[in-house]
């Protein structure tokens, strides 16, 4: 081995550290020149990179928060959103559109055309179908896992668990739950979720980032909004009135329920009812909700009214008489009927046998000016203000244009309309002792912080006519349901009752006269409730009756059958007084709107038939729990449910004989529910 | 220069006390290296710099990496760069315990291994990203260029420590040298590692500059560069040349190849003087930042330090920069000199050329900032040169 040199000289060591020493000043070179470049970046030019820092991750989306509840007075829900699936394809990435349009077509009951018309072009998105069924979800499942073009997109939807209870007064969404009709439009601006954009960051491959500050705030949900509609009157009022409607072959109704002292709408029935889950299939007419809506000339509920006018003027006294022309009575070259011929009326017999030809004596007496002025001051002829949309005002018009043959016709309800929401609030006034309420179908709106946003107007004060007027009037109204008043079918036994029947006949634009053929039966009244509580006005109207057109037949006894349940419901009688009668049930248009809290009183109160029942478990699959509940009724033992929504398996198996003791299992899809 | 001297006088030569210091002192593996008296001889420093370095290294990774739905501090990339931080420690600490010397006498076989290794990759080597850099061993992927870079070192120290000319040299006199360093670049740039081999260079050029070479040297070597690198340019990969012609300008192919400078410039200017905070760097988090664990881990800490944090960690950098330069002053041989100066230089290239790429002054060039990415091969091959160099300076008086 070489040797080494150890120790060189003082003079090579002494170059050795020159280099060494020229070698750390270009370190110190390029430490100065890395420190500048950074000091550059980082300072001098931060603002141009932070910009371009957040131009290239944040970015904003348009956030459409949660639309409110509606909820029954009771605190159920009536309308409600969830999220449900829907499909959309990615056109371009579909390889075979014909097949796939053929398979998708039978599950979501779409013409293969218009599928493929859909998944048409080089497109990178398209709706197929929205608000898909659990059902449909189920069955698209393996489609979706097959198709890489094809797949699910959580939207929200509105759900109306109770289908058609309170339909009309409800009114629906649009696809994007914007409300269209009724309530959710009227209250649209509380219900409706507000729109942000919200600022979220994306990441490099654009897709964005969850971060915590996008979870749902409270305050930028939609109100709830309760309503003054109990529900379970709601589902009385339909029942009788469609009973009523349907017994006399007419052609649809109207029930009303009011608090008259406050004006409180407690149940708005409309027969054919109309099922807001699904409005495409229904007829546009239906959706209207004609208590409000529909304009219509009361008859003889009005005369009522006419009495309060005479009362009011002083020109009448309750016991002074009116000679009523055996029947016939001319005015100007017109001629004015009663149904049956009577002599000498006291007033309150007028009403009690709504002798038209009294009515129109009595209006010819007080003039048109203070007939007027009386119609004017109970609401008729303007807008009752509901807080309802579409709302007309009522016709009628100024006393100076009226002939003598108009006073007297409107003095028994013809040739003045109104809707059914006003002349339930005329009554409201004259039944809480002639105070003007103002109708209303929302309690009150609450915010997501619990907090009430909203309150109907207070109770108008503004005193139509004296209580003394009224309490004559009151006793008036009770003669109509004695046996030989127009509607004794009214009556309530161990309760006074008091009310009017209306048979008012139609007007037919077509013959420009009054049809004979074509009625309205109505008839509107209240019960004395126990001392303290607030009278409840009950309208039932039926439209086209057949069998019979007086309202005292067709009207009153759904009227009657009403004020029942109501006296029940109440406890202003006991259960054993009246004869008790259980609420329809309303089924879940499907399993995932059910609200679970109600589900178990409602399977208490279903009666319906389970035909079914044979000692054989059925299939359940798809289909309720509560179907499957009722079945099994009568061999529960034990029954273990998990999941929400339909039924998805079961055990025992379809075609299991069934006996007593048998335990059961159901899932439940658990995709579909979140409320 | 006195050149009289260079023929006729070489007293660096004729020692008369040679024999004192042997090249293989005798006690060299019996020498104990933690005597209590020559605690003090220990530099502290250069070791307290490493560790700082290491763990700010980790911290970033741990930022970089991070996910918040990942478990606990210890995982993924965080818990494997502790891993081979440990691992270096024990290797490190081996090496320490031996004489520097014991290097010199190996130095000529590592090259030869080293060579070996290359042509291994050139034969049996793993392709990763377009290129085959990684040797697979026992199932540990090894990168041989790294250890070529200590490899060319040590054979440059030795064979230059060992001349018996004495310096400057001229160009012939470097041929043998210029040999050394190019068996093992040519085989690198065929991988092609333009970076790697493109430093070996820079780290031999600096080793020789301080051997000391004549002027006319020097110039003659420059120009021979910028001929071969107008040559070269067609000689360069697409990739390498597109590197090059985005780095001139970035902006030209944001989406593309200029897409990493443009992201990493972003971050760093994010920053601004007190950073966004430690895990606040949106930059690296949303995956904006390629490499943000390796190549372009600084980025990721200059988002999160801002500039008083790139001034911290610059100055560490630079610290123990000098502290090696120092090291080379003062060994107590021309080898041990060359050799603190190649690790110096290995260390100065490395991290300018990093910090140069990643802030936009220099080309996209796959070179990791040492001690800091994420990555075993370099963290080890660090280790062991902070290891060589704290030996050095332990035996700088015997």
């Amino acid at each position: 081995m070489k040797q080494r040199t150890k120790r060189e000289s003082k003079d090579e060591r002494r170059r050795l550290r020159q280099r060494i020493g020229l070698v750390a000043g270009v370190v110190v070179f390029s430490l100065v020149a890395v420190v500048a470049r950074a000091y550059f970046l980082q300072v001098v030019k931060h603002n141009y990179y932070l910009a371009r820092q957040q131009s290239q991750c944040n970015s904003s989306r348009l956030v459409r928060y949660k639309r409110g509840e509606i909820l029954a007075s009771d605190g159920k829900v009536l309308a409600a959103s969830i999220k449900g699936e829907s499909l959309y394809a990615e056109p371009r990435r579909v390889q075979d559109k014909r097949r796939l349009a053929k398979g998708l077509a039978p599950i979501l009951k779409m013409k293969v055309s218009s599928l493929e018309r859909g998944l048409r072009g080089e497109r990178g998105f398209a709706w197929l179908k929205r608000s898909l069924t659990p059902g449909q979800v189920e069955a698209l499942q393996p489609w979706c896992k097959k198709e890489p073009g094809l797949a699910f997109s959580k939207e929200a939807r509105r759900i109306y668990p109770n289908r058609d209870l309170a339909g009309q007064v409800l009114g629906f969404t649009n696809i994007d739950c914007q409300g269209q009709e009724g309530l959710e439009l009227y209250y649209d601006e509380y219900l409706q979720g507000r729109q942000l954009y919200v600022s979220m960051e994306r990441d490099a491959r654009r897709q964005v980032v969850e971060s915590s500050q996008s979870a749902e705030l409270d305050h930028l949900k939609g109100k709830t909004v309760y309503l003054t509609i109990d529900r379970r009157l709601q589902a009385w009022a339909e029942q009788e009135l469609e009973t009523a409607v349907t017994g006399s072959r007419g052609k649809g109704g109207v029930a009303l329920v009011m608090d008259a002292d406050n004006g409180a709408v407690l149940a708005m029935a409309q027969y054919p009812r109309f099922n807001p889950n699904s409005k495409r299939k229904n007829n546009p007419a239906l959706w209207r909700n004609r208590a409000v809506t529909d304009l219509l000339e009361p008859g003889s509920t009005l005369k009522a009214f006419t009495l309060v006018a005479a009362l009011e003027s002083g020109i009448f006294k309750i016991d002074d008489l009116v000679d009523c022309e055996e029947g016939k009575f001319k005015v100007g070259n017109r001629t004015i009927h009663d149904t049956h011929e009577y002599g000498l009326l006291r007033l309150d017999e007028v009403l009690k046998y709504s002798s038209n030809i009294g009515c129109s004596k009595i209006a010819e007496r007080i003039g048109a000016e203070r007939f007027y002025a009386v119609l004017k001051n109970f609401g008729f002829g303007s807008h009752s203000g509901i807080d309802y949309p579409h709302e007309p005002s009522g016709r009628l018009r100024p006393w100076q244009k009226w002939r003598e043959i108009d006073l007297c016709n409107h003095s028994f309800g013809q040739g003045v309309s109104m809707t059914s929401v006003q002349l339930v609030a005329a009554y409201a006034a004259l039944a809480n002792g002639g105070h003007r309420v103002t109708p209303h179908l929302v309690a009150k709106i609450i915010n997501g912080a619990g907090w009430t946003v909203y309150e109907p107007p207070a109770k108008k004060s503004s005193r139509v006519c004296s209580s003394k007027v009224a309490q004559q009037v009151d006793r008036a109204l009770a003669l109509v349901v004695e046996d030989d008043g127009t509607a004794p079918q009214a009556r309530i036994p161990g309760f006074r009752v008091m009310g009017k029947t209306g048979t008012a006949q139609k007007f037919d634009f077509a013959k420009k006269s009054y049809s004979h053929k074509n009625y309205r039966a109505s008839f509107v009244g209240y019960v004395d409730p126990p001392k303290g509580q607030s009278r409840k006005i009950v309208y039932v109207m039926v439209d086209e009756p057949r069998s019979s057109i007086y309202g005292g037949l067709v009207a009153a006894p759904a009227f009657q059958r009403i004020n029942r349940h109501l006296l029940s419901y109440l406890n202003y009688a006991s259960q054993t007084e009246l004869a008790t009668l259980t609420i329809p049930d309303y089924e879940e248009e499907e399993a995932g709107c059910s609200v679970a809290e109600n589900g178990s009183e409602r399977v208490e109160n279903f009666t319906g038939n389970a035909t079914q029942a044979a000692n054989v478990m059925p299939d359940f699959t798809g289909r309720t729990i509560r179907d499957a509940l009722i079945l099994i009724g009568s061999y529960r033992r034990s029954v273990k449910i998990s999941g929400q929504g339909r039924i998805v398996s079961q055990k025992p198996q379809p075609g299991t004989t069934l006996e007593p003791g048998l335990d059961f299992v159901f899932h439940l899809s658990s995709e579909s529910s979140e409320i | 220069m006195d050149l009289s001297k260079r023929t006729k006088h070489r007293p660096h030569q004729i020692d008369p006390r040679a024999d004192a210091f042997a090249p293989w002192p005798k006690n060299y593996l019996t020498e104990q290296p933690l005597d209590r008296n020559r605690l003090y001889d220990f530099d502290y420093l250069t070791l307290g710099l490493t560790f700082i370095l290491v763990f700010l290294g980790i911290l970033t990774i741990y930022s970089a990496t991070y996910n918040p739905e990942a478990g606990s501090w210890l995982t993924g990339y965080c818990r494997k760069q502790c891993i081979w931080f440990g691992i270096s420690l024990v290797v490190g600490s081996g090496l320490f315990i031996f004489h520097y010397n014991f290097l010199y006498q190996l130095s000529y076989p590592l090259y030869g291994v080293g060579l070996i290794l290359l042509l291994a990759v050139e034969v049996a080597g793993s392709q990763h990203m377009g290129a085959t850099r990684w040797l697979s061993i026992g199932g540990i992927n090894v990168q041989p260029s790294e250890f070529a870079k200590l490899s060319v070192i040590l054979a440059l120290a030795r064979y230059l420590s060992n001349r018996s000319l004495p310096p400057p040299y001229n160009l012939k006199e470097l041929l043998m040298p210029i040999i050394i360093v190019a068996l093992p670049t040519i085989l690198i740039l065929k991988q092609p590692d333009l970076g790697t081999a493109m430093l070996i260079i820079l780290i031999s050029g600096v080793i020789i500059f301080i051997a000391g070479i004549t002027r006319g040297t020097i110039v003659t070597i420059s120009i021979s560069a910028l001929t071969t690198a107008f040559v070269g340019w067609h000689f360069l990969h697409d990739y390498q040349r597109q590197r090059i012609l985005t780095f001139i300008n970035p902006e030209n192919d944001p989406l593309g190849s200029g897409y990493h400078i443009a992201q990493s410039k972003i971050a760093i200017g994010a920053g601004k003087l007190f950073g966004k905070g430690f895990l606040k760097g949106t930059q690296n988090s949303l995956h904006f930042l390629p490499e943000q664990h390796t190549d372009f881990i600084f980025a990721a800490y200059a988002e999160q330090w801002g500039f008083l944090g790139t001034i911290i960690l610059l100055a560490l950098y630079f610290a123990f920069l000098f502290r090696a330069l120092n090291i080379a002053m003062e060994a107590r041989d021309s080898f041990g000199s060359y050799l603190a100066t190649g690790i110096a230089a290995i260390f100065f290239w490395q991290v300018t050329i990093n910090i140069g790429m990643v802030s936009g002054l220099m080309p996209v060039v796959g070179i990791p900032l040492p001690l800091f990415s994420y990555g075993g091969t370099s963290m080890l091959t660090s280790v062991i040169l902070i290891s060589i160099l704290l030996n050095i300076h332990y035996r700088r008086k015997a």
